[in-house]
């Protein structure tokens, strides 16, 4: 029976579906986080007569091949990077991307890695971190002295002091964009890291062509839409529900068989 | 004298074939531009020989699976906001360039792979009207698919999707990864495709359809079987119709 373990890909197939969207829900109010979805893709067919082959000797061919496909597979897990909501947070270290592109973080093992998230504070340096500590780069150190900041949207970074009037540049937040950001290795911690499919990362300040502005004081919040997972997971389960009926069937069919005199 | 049961045998083993079908149909109601597939039964006439009688009451039919039917509407299209997905809203498929040949796929799930191609899911180049693959220069950012196949950036235009449709679609021959063989079929490019950019195709599976024939099929096994158990009876009162004359 070819029909049990067809369902079987099916059930498989619909349960990494759930896995998905239970990641994508998990996830609904993870700062930067951008919302997943399982693809799949039918396995190999069993050709049982091939189109066009010879069904006489007469020589009528067959208009159309019976063929017996194997069931489906996963093919990939695809990140769906629509703009998330951008939430006010008041923290004036806080920063959001509006558009393309990523910070770029230097990782404790020195690669460099690109988080949306903007959740960013200072460290006893004084220089700009990320909520875990890794400094962001191109390395911003905001002097001790400095009574207010300001980021503007090309990632300038603006400080007021004491003695001056003007305020004083000490640095510009860089972004890096990718030829193909679905090819981005997640790591975890909202970090991601290049890849040969992702492309090299290229670099320039915010607002200029192709890249995002930067707006202080917002984080970027998840992409996942309730609904829609809510809708996807009766769908999955379903699906999964309706494989399980076709192994109940074939089931039964082989146990007709099998009390059969 | 077992005709009966070779016949019924016959029934059993396409039958058994059918249901692999559509298990294979359930299992595929979520893959992008999959089509639902159906076995179609027709009778084989065996003559019968060296028996007495007129000729028409000596003929057997079996059951034979004659092919796997295609059904070629469309899927519905859901909205994925990706601006690399495109459905084919009427009649077509995309061309693709795998190592054994371009392929036919109806699932337009693109991304961009190396050196900025267009690539399918699995990393197979979509090819463009000329047969030649397509790319996207590293500046473009916003690229734009247009009905007709035109993809253009904020830097000018790409290229055109290849979109063609065949005489006789039920001859391709499916190959898996959503691709289709086309065997001895010529692909006719299509004039106005009438694509729908940050959608994809679903598949054409109907559960309501499915599920309903998968009742109906485990019946007819059962009944199938049925019938042999009532045959193995009759030949069993006959044997002993038989050997009881005998003592």
């Amino acid at each position: 029976m070819r029909s049990l373990s067809i369902a079987a890909t099916g059930m498989m197939a619909q349960q990494t579906n759930v896995e998905v969207i239970s990641n994508n829900i998990a996830n609904l109010s993870t700062t930067g986080f951008k919302r997943r979805r399982a693809e799949f893709q039918d396995l190999i067919y069993q050709n049982i007569r091939r189109a066009g082959a010879q069904s006489s000797e007469a020589g009528t061919v067959l208009p159309s091949g019976a063929q017996v496909g194997l069931g489906v597979r996963t093919s990939a897990i695809y990140r769906i990077s629509e703009q998330g909501n951008l939430q006010q947070t008041e923290n004036r270290f806080d920063m959001a991307i509006r558009g393309n592109g990523y910070f770029q973080v230097t990782l404790p093992s020195g690669e460099t890695g690109y988080t949306r998230d903007g959740t960013f504070g200072l460290s006893a340096e004084g220089q700009l971190v990320t909520a875990e500590g890794y400094t962001v780069l191109p390395g911003i150190t905001i002097p001790a002295t400095a009574r207010d900041v300001t980021i503007n949207a090309s990632g300038e970074v603006l400080v007021k002091l004491d003695s001056q009037v003007a305020l004083s540049n000490v640095g510009q937040v860089q972004l890096a964009i990718f030829a193909n950001e679905g090819g981005l290795d997640a790591v975890g911690g909202n970090m991601f890291l290049a890849t040969p499919s992702s492309g090299a990362a290229q670099q320039a300040a915010p607002g200029q062509a192709g890249y995002g502005q930067v707006m202080q004081g917002f984080i970027e919040t998840s992409n996942v839409n309730v609904v829609q997972e809510i809708t996807s997971l009766i769908t999955a389960q379903r699906a999964y529900e309706m494989n399980s009926k076709v192994i109940t069937a074939s089931d039964e069919m082989l146990s007709t068989l099998t009390r059969l005199r | 004298m077992d005709t009966p049961g070779y016949v019924i045998l016959s029934r059993l083993t396409v039958q058994n074939r059918a249901t692999a079908v559509l298990a294979n149909n359930v299992a595929n109601a979520d893959t992008p531009g999959f089509r639902a597939q159906r076995m179609v039964f027709a009778e084989m006439v065996e003559r019968g020989r060296d028996v007495a009688g007129p000729s028409s009451l000596r003929r057997t039919a079996y059951v034979q699976d004659r092919a796997t039917w295609r059904e070629m509407e469309n899927g519905s299209i859901a909205q994925t906001g990706n601006p690399l997905d495109v459905a084919i809203s009427g009649e077509g498929f995309f061309a693709v360039e795998t190592p054994r040949g371009e392929r036919f796929t109806r699932a337009g799930r693109f991304s961009i792979g190396t050196e900025g191609r267009i690539v399918d899911i699995e990393g197979h180049a979509v090819l463009g009207t000329g047969g030649q693959p397509l790319a996207v220069a590293p500046g473009d950012s916003r690229i734009e698919i247009l009905g007709d196949g035109t993809i253009r950036s904020e830097n000018g235009p790409i290229g055109k999707l290849r979109v063609v449709r065949f005489e006789n679609p039920q001859a391709l021959l499916a190959e898996g990864d959503r691709n289709f063989d086309p065997a001895a079929e010529r692909p006719v490019p299509v004039e106005r495709p009438g694509l729908v950019q940050g959608a994809v195709e679903g598949s054409n599976v109907r559960p309501i359809m499915e599920m309903t024939r998968l009742t109906a099929e485990l019946r007819e096994f059962q009944f199938a079987t049925q019938f042999s158990e009532r045959e193995n009876d009759r030949l069993q009162s006959v044997i002993d119709r038989v050997l009881r004359r005998r003592s």
